[in-house]
């Protein structure tokens, strides 16, 4: 066992040892400085739209109530009572006026503070029960509906530690006055492999698309004949930021038609225009896939599902252990959009990314 | 329920049974608050039970021995197939289901495509060995002559051979049979698994 992480990374070769996608004590170190330190996305805000509608998910390696304490605040709790740490909510996700626990029964508020403990005269007379509610994550931010939450309370603004990135997230999550809705809740899967395997497939891993996928790129005549995925081969770019987020941008082809917004509604092209700048405007216009990695585990994509609209996903790798990640996996569409075409991009984003996707 | 009260069936004159002979006075009325999703309709005879049974049986033959065009020659072209799982909410909120599968005739095809051909598939490549049980299988005549809806419990075993990963699925599935000529087609299929998330990777395997 190593003493400290010297040895795991070899940056003049830019080599990772193997040890890092399976050990235990890398993981632990990554909880401790990665995940305890970095804004992690956490859900949607249309996933609770409701007062007291509440999601139950994890912030690093701790289970927190994502909760909507009021019309426009969001609450990140510790999932544990402050009394003898019973997990309090057992479900996935309800609407409710306070949190009790089912141990002792000491209730809360949806917005963590205690209200009662049930016998709170058993307690000396100088008690302080304001001390005494749910832990909160010090920070939490909302860009554009995404939630995120940081346990350290010294972290930089979210929009800081976006940089960058934030000028694209914009074009996908900000695209319409509305903003984009979470069509339906999570799918959620456990597979054997670390979480950095997902990040750093969705942050800049072109080449592997050709070859796992070749399942739906060879059957899905139609999108590789639309796209020109064969004949007329790819023009990506690859973005990194300083932050340490980054996408790749593949562009239709030089000469291939620019059609990229009839897979979008037409009612919706011109609320891009009204929400976006002319440069997101046109970056849409041209774009086939857009795939990125929010550091350190959240991912998105936006490409073609199915014959006729594009489905934008939302992954997020959660470490259960070095060798195991439990992911989930988001599909929105423009609020604005009508119902049908919502029902389309679900199906066919699920059908390609979902819990059984084909793109799997 | 609308109208003055639901119409006389076999099945629920049966179901009373059960629950009568349980010692249950407020039977009827257990049967329609615990099985919602048990049909009204009357349940078919025996004759066409034991066909029913023999076509499921064939049909999950079909899968196990992965013969996937096969099976899919079995579905009508308007297939609907669902495959759904649980978000754990409340025992005092609804069951809420998300469809993890939702495929129609021309995505179910591709998705059946990609598993029959070996340089299409890197899930199912070495295949899965899958042993699948179905039972307790119930059958209702449908609103149309020829029309069956069938409730039966699926546990399905699956291996796959090239990981250490052993997937364990059970589920209740709801079917649509049409009876034709040619014999049974399936023109629905829900699959309700009891599970919330899926411990064993992505499903490859079709239910």
């Amino acid at each position: 066992m190593k003493s400290d992480a010297t040895g795991w990374v070899d940056k003049e070769r830019g080599l990772v040892s193997r040890e890092a996608f399976v050990s235990e004590e890398v993981y632990q170190l990554e909880i401790e400085r990665i995940f305890n330190r970095s804004w992690i996305y956490l859900g949607h805000e249309t996933e609770i739209p409701a007062v007291g509608d509440y999601v139950v998910r994890n912030l690093g390696n701790a289970p927190v109530i994502v909760v909507r304490d009021t019309p426009d605040s969001v609450k990140v709790l510790l999932n544990s009572c402050r009394h003898r740490g019973a997990k309090l909510c057992r479900a996935d996700a309800g609407n409710t006026k306070n949190f009790v626990c089912p141990f002792h029964g000491w209730a809360y508020e949806i917005d963590g503070a205690l209200r009662t403990t049930g016998f709170d005269h058993h307690f000396r007379d100088d008690t302080d029960f304001s001390a005494m509610g749910l832990i909160p994550a010090p920070n939490v931010e909302s860009f554009h509906g995404l939630v995120f939450a940081c346990w350290d309370k010294d972290a930089v603004p979210l929009r800081d530690y976006l940089g960058d990135i934030g000028w694209y997230l914009e074009t996908f999550f900000k695209r319409t006055p509305g903003g984009m809705e979470v069509l339906a809740p999570p799918h959620r899967w456990r597979t054997k492999a670390n979480w950095k395997i997902g990040s750093l497939n969705f942050i800049g891993d072109s080449q592997h698309s050709p070859t796992t996928h070749i399942g739906p790129s060879t059957l899905d005549a139609a999108r590789t004949i639309r796209d020109g995925f064969r004949k007329h081969g790819q023009d990506s770019f690859h973005v990194v930021t300083d932050e340490g987020h980054g996408c790749t941008l593949t562009y239709l082809a030089p000469g291939m038609p620019e059609k990229n917004y009839l897979t979008h509604p037409e009612a919706l092209k011109p609320l891009y225009e009204e929400s976006l700048n002319t440069d997101q405007v046109s970056m849409l216009h041209h774009l086939r896939v857009c795939v990125g990695t929010i550091f350190p585990n959240m991912s998105f994509i936006e490409s073609q599902a199915g014959a006729g609209e594009k489905a934008l996903i939302i992954r997020l790798w959660h470490p259960v252990s070095g060798t195991e990640m439990e992911v989930l996996s988001w599909v929105f569409a423009e609020k604005e959009a009508d119902q049908g075409y919502k029902d389309r991009v679900l199906r066919n984003g699920f059908h390609n990314f979902g819990a059984a996707g084909v793109f799997e | 329920m609308a109208g003055p009260g639901p119409p006389p069936s076999r099945y629920r004159s049966r179901a009373i049974l059960v629950y009568a002979a349980l010692g249950r006075a407020d039977a009827l009325q257990r049967v329609q608050v615990i099985m919602p999703e048990f049909s009204a309709r009357p349940t078919v005879d025996n004759e066409d039970y034991l066909a029913i049974l023999r076509f499921l049986y064939a049909e999950a033959a079909l899968l196990d021995r992965r013969a996937f065009q096969h099976w899919f020659a079995l579905l009508t072209e308007d297939i609907r197939y669902q495959v759904t799982t649980v978000v754990a909410r409340p025992a005092q909120d609804e069951t809420s289901r998300i469809a993890i599968v939702d495929e129609d005739n021309h995505s179910l095809k591709m998705r059946v495509d990609q598993i029959s051909d070996p340089g299409l598939t890197h899930a199912e490549n070495p295949p899965s060995l899958t042993q699948r049980i179905v039972s307790n299988v119930e059958a209702y005549y449908g609103e149309q002559n020829g029309i069956f809806e069938t409730t039966s419990n699926i546990l399905l075993y699956a291996n796959r051979t090239g990981s250490s990963e052993t997937g364990l699925y059970a589920g209740q599935r709801q079917d649509v049979l049409i009876r034709d000529h040619t014999g049974f087609k399936i023109a629905e299929r829900t699959v309700n698994l009891a599970q919330t998330v899926l411990h064993d990777s992505t499903l490859s395997v079709l239910l």
